[in-house]
């Protein structure tokens, strides 16, 4: 039992962790498709 | 057990003619239009016949080829309207343009209304005809055999069998796999049966969550794919008790209890599958987290054309010319159909591991399972067990 709360804490530490850390890395498929990389210039 | 082989066989012979018709494209003559589309052509389309465009794709005039317009009646190119136009429907219009987005000089993608037609049609209805089938036939299991149970008398005494990492890594893949199913379904399904029900304003709330859910999730997946891989790829090799194991059928219908190590031939197919089909989904589903990064198809595609495997099969050579929303639109679906399969199959996991068989589910529970369950489904696991731990009393 202990081990399945561990894993769902850690899935959730995991999730929240790559939702922040992805776009700050540039890797974001919301920031490919908007903003500067569709700019005109 | 026989008739329920004819009913599968007879089952799946009625989804052949579907196929048979797929593939019944006759010849087209094309005198009478002067080479251009037939009525033929629009009805085997409007059948969803495959219709051959290959005598109009490359019709696309000569843009180099006209009258300078710097020179009394010049033109704009050599190319007329209908022939731009079919340069761009066939991707082989060359477009420049100052948009930075990697699939911006895709103006006309071709096969985007037959992969949302599988999508919604053949894709939906067979998966799901896999998944409920399923269950169908585990429900007739359990009908038929019953819960398998401890046959000797239990011991009192317990061998640990997954140690707390290898039970962590277990649930992660197993918690973030039903999480990425379900939310899955939610974004395949949505459309069609959530917005009816739920309105779009009430599904715009679940699909972004669905969506956030499924994109960040992937990841515990993925390490917990990588966790198990490492922790228990030496256990899943295959040896030549497997083979006696799968004669036997795993002594699932009387007969006795094969021998068995630490896993035996049936889990060994679990593990890898769960590896493979769990890799591909994964790679397919990078391909899809980061839109037009990473193609893997034409690369696929242009491998299966060297092996000859498209050939050998009456595909003939596959398109390796794809534009990057059919590289996405292709990832969508065999990341779908690879999950399908995967879930079938991870069905008859869970039932295997908790109401199918007595005692099961304490391995990944508390890690500790009745020695007698041991003999009956491990004896060779146990036999290692306790002649470690004899070495090890031996020598203290």
């Amino acid at each position: 039992m202990r081990e399945i709360v561990l894993a769902f804490v850690a899935m959730a530490a995991i999730s929240f962790a790559a939702s922040y850390a992805l776009p700050q890395f540039g890797f974001s498929s919301e920031a490919q498709t908007s903003g500067d990389s569709v700019r005109l210039d | 057990m026989l008739r329920l082989i004819y009913a599968l066989l007879i089952t799946f012979s009625l989804c052949l003619p579907s196929f048979a018709q797929d593939a019944e494209a006759p010849e087209t003559d094309r005198s009478a239009t002067g080479g251009a589309t037939t009525l033929e052509d629009i009805m085997k389309r409007q059948e969803g016949l495959k219709v051959d465009n290959s005598f109009r794709s490359g019709l696309t005039g000569d843009p180099g080829g006209g009258r300078p317009s710097s020179e009394q009646l010049g033109t704009l190119g050599g190319a007329s309207d209908p022939e731009l136009w079919r340069a761009l429907r066939f991707d082989s219009a060359d477009i420049t343009t100052q948009v930075q987005h990697p699939a911006a000089t895709v103006l006309i993608q071709d096969t985007g209304m037959w992969w949302l037609q599988f999508r919604e049609g053949p894709l939906t209805k067979y998966g799901f005809g896999l998944v409920l089938g399923m269950m169908g036939l585990l429900v007739l299991f359990y009908l038929i055999r019953g819960r398998i149970r401890i046959d000797g008398e239990r011991t009192g005494r317990t061998i640990l069998r997954f140690k707390s990492i290898e039970r962590f890594a277990h649930w992660l893949l197993a918690g973030s796999f039903i999480l990425l199913g379900v939310t899955g379904v939610i974004s395949l399904l949505g459309r069609q049966f959530l917005i009816p029900a739920l309105g779009p304003e009430g599904f715009s709330t679940i699909a972004i969550g669905a969506k956030w859910i499924h994109n960040n999730v992937s990841w515990a997946f993925m390490l917990a794919i990588v966790m198990i891989f490492v922790l228990w790829v030496v256990h899943n090799l295959p040896d030549r008790t497997d083979i006696n194991w799968l004669l036997k059928g795993g002594g699932i219908f009387g007969g006795g209890h094969p021998p068995a190590k630490k896993f035996n031939a049936g889990q060994k197919l679990i593990f890898w599958s769960v590896v493979i089909l769990g890799g591909s989904i994964s790679a397919s589903g990078l391909s899809l987290l980061f839109p037009f990064e990473l193609p893997m198809f034409a690369a696929t595609f242009e491998k299966l054309n060297q092996f000859g495997i498209p050939q050998l099969l009456g595909l003939g050579e596959l398109n390796t010319n794809l534009a990057p929303h059919t590289e996405m639109q292709y990832a969508q679906l065999w990341h779908a159909i690879v999950s399908f399969v995967l879930f079938a199959i991870v069905i008859a996991h869970i039932y295997i591991g908790s109401v199918g068989m007595e005692g099961a589910y304490d391995a990944m529970g508390s890690g500790e399972v009745e020695e007698q369950w041991a003999r009956e489904h491990h004896s060779l696991w146990v036999e290692e067990v306790k002649a470690k731990e004899a070495k090890a009393g031996g020598s203290s």
